[in-house]
């Protein structure tokens, strides 16, 4: 007879760990299954954590601590261009490029607060909370009607005129693998606003090595961890889950599962049919010798893109199935010798030679500021999460991305939140889910 | 003289308010620049014996009502999908319905102001256009869209479906402007507006080139928004945000044409459409001009003989991703000849034989597109068909300034049909006549 369990999660990651860490204590029966040998660190910076979920699973307490909080945005240029929370310094910093964009960006930084204040809810607490823009003025809906509508590239047009600026804030609209002219794009920057000011001080943070996992796993309490176990099939029935089988061929049974893979991983594993997005986001860790010193002093997070239309150019190029020649990055640094390259847009698909080339890009792109930076790598690791965020996403109440066609099986992982990010959020948002039903 | 309403432009949209406005016994003048009332409805004989119409071979579909009540001689349209039909026609409703609707006493027209409510056909503006291969070609001719791109289906509610029966589109401009004038209106050609005059906070009338003045008591311009804001008033006369808004209105032409003479028929007789590749996007941004753009080949002249002398044939070529603005200067002859050498290889790539019956070729780029029709930057749309622009995030027909109504391809209706702008600018015009 084989195994059975309340509930399985899939994936140990940051929103696997919350999942199980919340049906454990509600007295669940949970098995918590990852292929690796270990949970996961993140790849990247976090923007963000789930306050809620810090405070629920007391993480502090069981050792989460931070190496950075409130990265700012660092810009690429010939005057490099550093955006932090204080309104007043960043439009100090901006008036060496230009006055109207030093006087614009406070003006615009409030603007966007408001919106983000408003969206909050929405995005965070419904299914409870009602539509979007139920309770606002005529006003009010029709310039979040525009919103909604507008690509970032023309929104940022409208406000800002230098080159560095608007590369760099197309950089955070391209979340999710937006192209910067569709609709969604111009939100995308009021998502990620609304998720600094939620964060308050877990913003673009970089946890010491370990604490965020290891204080999730010291919260598993009844659930079973279990590692090396990589899940083959997802079992469904009449509509509904059934269980799992896994790689070595024996199945558990479970009412109940939680995937953190992807949309269209999780509905491949249950023979649905799905659509896998075209481009993808590349997360390149680079590990270099201890020794190697990384310019990244304070620290921030920066952005390698000089021109504001390459991303457009890139999204196009990416789409046709080639890595673009112009390709947009991002770089922060994780640990001492650790650093995480973000590289989008890039296709979905890359064989093994295409991912050799996408590393030494990214390289390539960085030793401006890191003479010697290919002498000193050690270790080279490439992941591909594909993506294409759309407006109906960032617009989609929570149970609806949570959901997927088969009774049972809820998403838990960045594909579940509005646009993908590793927040904790979506895990919580999945339990409480599951322990309704 | 005091007329009742003057209108800007002697384009299908003008020529639709004009009769409008002339059935209800209105005194209505049309101004038009140009030697001829039509506007993009002209027909060129562009090589002996040789005719086609330099901006487009067809039009998006002229509404039913207008092309009755303007005496019409349209070929039949072939038929839009019943999705994106629905979608047109209830988008069009909506904004007949809202310039109809006088606004509340006291309550002054908020600028630009969409309306609250949703509109209909907002399920396209996230949706792509690769998703209606069928409608794909003529969709994209002339344009720079990219079909993968959220929002490209919006493009669906501008096809060109409505031709003349005979004679190209210079023959339906003709339709027109008979149309305006067997209803009543007066149409002046040779004079162009250069201002809109104002007294008591109200547009009174236009002044023209040649110094002289109409009065009237609303000005209608069909010019497109940066155009009728920004170069029919001094800098002082709008408020500030309607000028803001009239600049960051994104107006960018994407359309270049071949018209080719040809000896003898082409060895084909359905459109050819030929895609961009993937980089003709980016060298559309950068100013550069792409190498494979998207092109459409329509032999014109199969459909509509008397556009060839007997024997012979006439075709148009309609490029998309064309910039308006080349990075390393203006169109020169050299550039233009670039343009058409590199499409004529491709043409002759996919239809052999065919530089061998070339008897000509006239080339227009956009630039030529903005001096012929004063539409900014040769854009054919009255602005790009981006999500943020379209439906009720365009224009309605009324302004902040009392008396003034856009009736251009700038508006709401604009891009749904052909007239449909200038029919909705008389409407709001007359709804709003007891104020």
């Amino acid at each position: 007879m084989s195994e059975r369990a309340a509930a399985l999660v899939i994936g140990a990651s940051v929103g696997g760990l919350t999942t199980a860490a919340y049906l454990a204590r509600a007295g669940l029966h949970t098995l918590l299954l990852d292929a690796g040998q270990a949970p996961r660190e993140p790849d990247g910076a976090l923007i963000a954590l789930d306050p809620r979920m810090v405070s629920e699973l007391r993480l502090a307490a069981s050792g989460l601590s931070f190496a950075a909080r409130d990265l700012p945005m660092a810009l690429s240029g010939d005057t490099p261009l550093l955006l932090g929370r204080e309104l007043y310094a960043a439009s100090a910093a901006l008036a060496k490029f230009s006055d109207a964009d030093a006087l614009a960006w406070p003006t615009w930084r409030r603007r966007l607060a408001t919106d983000a204040r408003r969206l909050r809810r929405w995005w965070w607490t419904a299914p409870e909370a009602g539509e979007p823009n139920a309770a606002w003025s005529t006003g009010a809906r029709e310039a979040f009607r525009h919103l909604c509508f507008s690509g970032a590239d023309a929104y940022l047009h409208a406000r800002f005129e230098t080159p560095s600026l608007l590369a760099g804030l197309l950089w955070d609209a391209g979340a999710g693998g937006f192209a910067v002219s569709e609709p969604g794009s111009a939100l995308a920057l009021v998502w990620r606003a609304a998720q600094e000011m939620g964060g308050l001080q877990e913003v673009a943070a970089i946890p010491h090595p370990g604490t965020l996992i290891g204080s999730l796993t010291r919260n598993l309490g009844m659930a079973q961890l279990r590692t090396g176990t990589r899940v083959t099939r997802i079992l469904t029935k009449s509509g509904g889950v059934t269980g799992v089988v896994l790689a070595d061929g024996s199945e558990i049974e479970a009412d109940h599962i939680v995937s953190t893979l992807s949309r269209a991983k999780t509905l491949a594993l249950a023979g649905l049919a799905h659509v896998t997005p075209s481009i993808a986001e590349a997360r390149i860790l680079l590990r270099v010798a201890p020794d190697f010193a990384v310019p990244d002093s304070p620290p921030a997070r920066h952005i390698l893109a000089a021109r504001p239309g390459m991303h457009a150019d890139a999204h196009e190029t990416a789409r046709a199935g080639r890595i673009p020649a112009d390709l947009p990055m991002e770089w922060v640094t994780m640990a001492p010798g650790v650093i995480s390259v973000i590289a989008r847009p890039v296709p979905a698909s890359l064989d093994g030679p295409a991912r050799l080339r996408l590393a030494a890009k990214a390289v390539l792109a960085l030793s401006p500021v890191m003479p010697g930076l290919a002498d000193a790598l050690i270790h080279v690791d490439i992941r591909l999460k594909p993506q294409r965020a759309r407006l109906a996403d960032l617009l989609a109440p929570p149970p609806s991305r949570l959901l997927t066609p088969v009774k049972g099986l809820i998403l838990a992982g960045e594909d579940a939140e509005p646009l993908p990010s590793i927040s904790g959020r979506a895990g919580r948002l999945a339990a409480r889910l599951l322990l309704s039903s | 003289m005091r007329y009742d309403a003057a209108i800007i432009g002697a384009g299908a949209d003008g020529l639709t308010a004009a009769a409008t406005l002339a059935k209800a016994g209105l005194k209505v003048v049309v101004l038009e620049r140009a030697a001829r009332a039509g506007g993009r409805l002209t027909t060129l004989e562009f090589h002996p014996g040789h005719f086609a119409s330099p901006y487009a071979d067809a039009v998006p579909e002229v509404p039913l009502a207008i092309a009755r009540a303007l005496g019409l001689d349209l070929r039949p349209a072939q038929p839009l999908p019943d999705g994106v039909k629905a979608i047109r026609d209830a988008a069009l409703d909506r904004a007949f319905a809202d310039a109809m609707e006088a606004p509340a006493a006291g309550a002054l027209a908020r600028w630009l102001a969409p309306p609250p409510q949703s509109w209909p056909g907002e399920d396209l503006a996230v949706a792509e256009l690769a998703d209606w291969p069928a409608l794909r070609s003529h969709t994209l001719a002339g344009r720079a869209l990219d079909p993968e791109l959220a929002g490209s289906a919006l493009a669906l509610l501008s096809l060109p479906l409505s031709e003349a029966a005979s004679g190209g589109l210079g023959a339906l401009g003709e339709d027109f402007a008979e149309g305006a004038e067997a209803a009543g209106a007066e149409i002046r050609l040779r004079r162009e507006a250069v201002e809109v005059v104002i007294a008591e906070a109200r547009a009174a009338g236009v002044a023209l080139a040649d110094g002289s003045r109409v009065m009237a008591k609303a000005v209608i311009s069909t010019l497109d928004l940066r155009q009728s804001l920004l170069s029919l008033f001094s800098r002082t006369a709008l408020p500030a945000h309607m000028l803001e808004e009239a600049r960051n209105w994104r107006m960018a032409g994407a359309t270049a044409r071949l018209l080719l003479a040809l000896r003898r028929p082409l060895r084909r007789e359905s459109p050819l459409f030929l895609p961009g590749d993937s980089a003709a996007g980016a060298a559309f941004r950068q100013g550069r001009m792409p190498n494979a753009p998207p092109l459409l080949l329509d032999p014109v002249s199969r459909r509509d003989p008397s556009l060839a002398p007997d024997g012979a044939a006439t075709a148009t070529v309609t490029l998309g991703a064309i910039p308006y603005r080349l990075f390393d200067g203006g169109w020169t002859p050299e550039k233009r000849t670039a343009l058409a050498a590199h499409a004529l290889a491709r043409i002759e790539k996919a239809i052999p034989g065919t530089l061998a019956i070339l008897a000509s070729v006239k080339i227009i780029v956009p630039p030529d597109m903005e001096s012929g029709l004063a539409a900014t930057a040769g854009d054919l749309d009255g602005g790009v068909l981006a999500p943020d622009q379209m439906l009720s995030l365009r224009p309605g027909p009324r302004t902040a300034l009392a008396g003034f109504y856009l009736g251009g391809r700038s508006t709401q209706a604009g891009p749904l049909g052909t007239g449909a702008a200038g029919f909705a600018a008389a409407a709001a015009l007359m709804a709003d006549g007891a104020r």
